[in-house]
């Protein structure tokens, strides 16, 4: 992996953000990259930074500290004027259609707004473009002059991927992006980006909670908590061998349709704690089944292990889910 | 005082409609379902299938705009057509409910300790000690650390897993035989989710379980029984090993493809095609078959009678791959 390949690339980057209390530190010296093509997810519970880092990475919140690269190029703290092409090249889904579209607007009035802001065209290239963009979702461009309200979850989720597939973007953000949708349709959207991907060889940064998801559709996984990673490293291997309690836990959790999943369950107690309130030590300790006195008192680094695996954690791997793998092959 | 012996409740051709501008539109069309005492039944369907709209009904708190019709019978009271005055009886007292989002659903002006204690005292005639005993009983019982201080803060003092305790403690307060939970932990974070979960499972005393649900693992989690609906029918219904081990309705296997496995091998899930009818959508025959692959010229041309736990006229046997 050359780091020429590198989109996306995030240097130690925080994000502070006021409050009446003084000040929270959603998103914690976290580096983050995304290689051109691959896909790589962000999970986490609520608080955990995910989404504000996702956010960052757009820079749709300004860093407080740390660097911003796009294409090796530093973007930290260009102007909005010098980042118009980066906007055009990163794009964004967002989780729930129903509040991501004007109801009010026409499909190809949808569609046709990102295109009139960052190129000079006739409306009737602009409703080409739009068309075509609908057809690349599976959709029927007679769609164009119908409104979204009209439109089921899983066609509105459609015409958000092809409204951000419109400016033939490098980067697609997607935050929750089937969460909000009813199961049968779920199904649909993922193979929709997994496609999409495989003709565009675009890059996703997938935010989402539902680790089997994760696991379908990422190539490398981080993992946060209290607005830091505590663990990253190639999906396969971090599903398969979790290094983080934390991590552990997660898996642990996804409700599981066989028995032995459900038997040997790992049951944290009590919630993450504030952000504003951060524990002492490890942030993971209180609600830690293995920690030790030390973890309330020393913080552990973020460390690379060989196999490029990162974890934060005095006693990686100590903490082993129960995970019914399948084979389909 | 009411017979309420043998069935948890039971429901008799239940119909539930609401006005559109072509007439009454139904979204639960003709349910039978019986839950047992001690039974923990899950409800799966995706959005528009019915099963929240079966839900309030059974508690006799639907939309006022709706129409229902056919019998819900707890012990010899049809909640159908009973007063009001017995329906408020058995509400909270021998049924209760559960919402998704707990913050929505408590008050946020009161104490925990306060909002309890007026249940146990509206169905019970002790005193506020008494009940302040209940209360503390009730929270210890459902999990909550420190429940002695916790009785004196307010919902928005308390994280969302410790609120959906709080409804849960609600719902138990005066030992019901009935539970009927919506969608409890979706606003949940995964491991709080978890929590609650194992709280759904194991810590409902003696009371019965209805859990509705979009997620068939949720189900599979706490429940023995799984009744999956689709808009507006029970479609297919069976213990939970059965189901997910030999479904037999299309749109049962349908449901289980569709969800992502840890599989190694990452194939192409398998999606259910096109979306489920809307509320006013006349559609002749069954009701999935513009959906189902299996279906044909008998399947639009008449609709299948839930018979032997299906409604099928071409069930299909063998494990979902």
């Amino acid at each position: 992996m050359s780091p020429d390949k590198k989109l996306i690339n995030a240097v130690d980057l925080s994000v502070t953000f006021k409050v009446p209390s003084g000040s929270l530190r959603a998103v914690d010296t976290v580096s983050f990259y995304v290689n051109a093509g691959e896909t790589v997810a962000i999970v986490g519970e609520s608080g955990s930074g995910k989404t504000t880092l996702a956010l960052s990475l757009m820079r749709a919140y300004a860093p407080t500290s740390g660097n911003l690269f796009f294409e090796d190029e530093d973007i930290t703290h260009l102007s909005e004027k010098a980042l118009k092409d980066f906007r055009k090249k990163v794009q964004m889904v967002f989780q729930d259609p129903y509040s991501s579209l004007d109801p009010r607007m026409t499909v190809s009035q949808v569609i046709a707004e990102p295109l009139r802001a960052h190129f000079k065209l006739s409306a009737k290239e602009r409703d080409e473009k739009a068309g075509e963009s609908l057809k690349a979702v599976g959709l029927s461009p007679d769609f164009l002059n119908r409104r979204a309200s009209q439109f089921s979850g899983g066609q509105r989720q459609r015409i958000a991927i092809a409204r951000a597939l419109a400016l033939d973007p490098k980067v697609l953000v997607a935050d929750e992006p089937v969460s909000a949708l009813d199961v049968s349709t779920q199904a649909q959207i993922v193979n929709l980006l997994q496609s999409i991907q495989e003709e565009r060889n675009i890059s996703y940064i997938l935010v989402s909670h539902d680790l089997r998801l994760v696991y379908h559709l990422a190539t490398r996984v981080v993992v946060m908590y209290l607005g830091k990673v505590v663990e990253e490293g190639a999906c396969d291997d971090v599903v398969a061998n979790p290094q983080h309690p934390y991590t552990a836990a997660l898996l642990s959790a996804v409700p599981a349709l066989d028995e032995a999943s459900r038997r040997d369950r790992i049951v944290l107690n009590g919630a993450p704690p504030s952000p504003i309130a951060r524990p002492t030590g490890c942030s993971f300790h209180p609600r830690c089944p293995i920690a030790r006195p030390e973890c309330s008192t020393n913080t552990p680094e973020l460390q690379t292990m060989p196999n490029g695996r990162k974890v934060a954690c005095f006693y990686p791997g100590e903490l082993q889910p129960h995970i019914s793998f399948t084979s389909s092959k | 005082m009411i017979n309420t012996a043998n069935n948890a409740i039971e429901i008799k051709n239940l119909v539930v409609s609401f006005p559109t501008p072509a007439g009454y539109s139904a979204v639960v069309r003709g349910i039978n379902l019986t839950i047992n005492p001690g039974d923990r039944v899950a409800i799966v369907g995706e959005s528009g299938s019915g099963k929240t709209m079966m839900g309030l009904s059974m508690l006799g708190i639907q939309p006022t705009a709706a129409k229902v019709e056919g019998e819900i019978l707890i012990g010899d009271v049809n909640m159908v057509t009973a007063a009001d005055a017995v329906a408020r009886k058995l509400r909270g007292n021998y049924i209760s409910m559960v919402f998704q989002e707990p913050l929505t659903s408590l008050n946020p002006v009161r104490t925990i300790s306060s909002q309890l204690s007026e249940s146990v005292r509206r169905h019970n005639s002790i005193s506020k000690k008494e009940a302040e005993e209940r209360v503390l009983e009730v929270l210890t019982a459902v999990g909550i650390p420190a429940p002695k201080e916790r009785m004196k803060s307010y919902p928005h003092q308390l994280s969302g897993g410790l609120r959906q305790r709080v409804m849960i403690a609600l719902a138990l307060i005066n030992k019901p035989q009935l539970v009927v939970a919506d969608e409890p932990t979706t606003a949940l974070d995964a491991t709080i989710q978890a929590q609650i979960l194992d709280l759904l499972r194991s810590g409902m005393g003696d009371a019965a379980l209805m859990l509705i649900t979009h997620d068939l693992a949720v189900a599979a989690d706490v429940c023995n029984r799984i009744v999956v609906m689709y808009a507006g029918n029970i479609v297919e219904q069976g213990p939970v090993a059965e189901i997910l081990s030999n479904p037999k309705h299309p749109y049962t296997r349908g449901l289980l493809s569709a969800i992502p496995k840890f599989d190694q091998a990452r194939p192409a899930l398998n999606p259910i095609p096109g979306a489920p009818p809307t509320i006013s959508e006349v559609v002749p025959g069954c009701r999935f078959a513009s959906r189902c692959s299996y279906a044909d010229a008998q399947c639009t041309a008449s609709e299948p009678e839930f018979i032997n736990n299906i409604a099928c006229f071409h069930p299909v046997t063998g494990a979902v791959k």
